[in-house]
């Protein structure tokens, strides 16, 4: 008999994805507290749904953490100019969290992913550090996925003139 | 050979992104396990309580039924530091034949039986600002261990 695909453990995707979501989030909120907060509601609300149970949760997922995002940066007046807000309104704390050494340089990533726009940034912190396929950060948000392998090297080409020299092929 | 492309890819790969901290993952832990705990009497589940008799506001047994009014402070924590009892919404009424009936160690009955309740978790971020208040409807599994005079 064919058995049916395994159920999801959330624990694992959490494990998995738990880094690349909260870097996702805090493309919108700016901030690690306000992202753990987005990546908390959103993990629950892709959890609770009944579509799920699918061969492919990570679409739904980064979609559910995404719309949590939007929804508290909004619900906290932000409404206007998000990107502004985003770069304005850092805790301080840096998006990596690399050893002493890597410290500079995970500052250097950080300001270098400020200076893309947000439709870049989101496209390339998926398809960077969660290891989505195009198609799946296409089905995300919506997009064609030539739209998104677009935005993806408008992105790197971008990083490669904004980092450092010293940096750009060993971040 | 790579390209300059590739290795940019590469080289950015090797940044790790600052995960979620030990106390938000203990926050969906605690709510994830809530909603996938077992809620059949036994074997014992992370949600047993054990309520002696005697703590309990009121028990109301009749010959079909029991009900249970259970006090509950929201000073209360119960399973961990996460997550509190902070309002009672509903107790269930459950036919005496699908309680299940155990013995204690003493020797004593224990009655187990659901119990539906509103949990609402407050909790705090890291920055210390309150957040993600939800009330999660859970059940329980409640033991009432009939005092021995």
């Amino acid at each position: 008999m064919k058995e049916g695909p395994s159920p999801l453990d959330w624990s694992d995707i959490l494990k998995e994805h738990g880094s690349a979501l909260v870097l996702y989030a805090r493309q919108w909120t700016g901030n690690h507290a306000d992202a753990e907060e987005a990546v908390q509601n959103g993990f629950l609300k892709f959890w609770r749904s009944p579509q799920r149970d699918i061969d492919n949760p990570l679409p739904l997922l980064y979609l559910n953490v995404r719309s949590t995002a939007i929804d508290l940066v909004r619900s906290r007046g932000r409404r206007s100019n998000r990107e502004s807000a985003v770069a304005g309104e850092s805790d301080g704390v840096c998006c990596f969290t690399g050893g002493i050494e890597e410290r500079e340089r995970d500052k250097a990533l950080e300001s270098a992913m400020k200076t893309l726009p947000l439709e870049q940034r989101e496209v390339l912190t998926m398809k960077i550090w969660g290891n989505l396929t195009f198609s799946d950060i296409s089905q995300t948000l919506g997009i064609p996925q030539n739209t998104a392998a677009s935005r993806y090297r408008y992105a790197i080409a971008r990083l490669a003139e904004v980092l450092p020299p010293e940096m750009r092929y060993d971040v | 050979m790579t390209s300059d492309f590739d290795k940019l890819e590469q080289s950015l790969r090797r940044a790790t992104p600052r995960g979620l901290s030990p106390e938000a993952t203990a926050r969906i832990t605690s709510v994830l396990r809530g909603e996938t705990a077992p809620t059949t009497p036994g074997p014992f589940t992370h949600y047993r309580w054990f309520v002696p008799a005697a703590a309990a506001m009121a028990i109301i047994t009749t010959s079909a039924s029991l009900v249970l009014h259970l006090r509950v402070q929201p000073s209360q924590r119960i399973l961990d530091g996460t997550r509190y009892v902070s309002q009672v919404a509903q107790t269930t009424i459950l036919p005496r034949e699908d309680l299940g009936l155990f013995v204690s160690d003493s020797g004593a009955p224990i009655e187990a039986f659901r119990y539906r309740f509103m949990e609402k978790s407050v909790w705090r971020r890291s920055d210390g600002k309150r957040s993600l208040e939800t009330a999660i409807p859970l059940e329980a599994v409640v033991w009432v261990e009939t005092p021995v005079y």
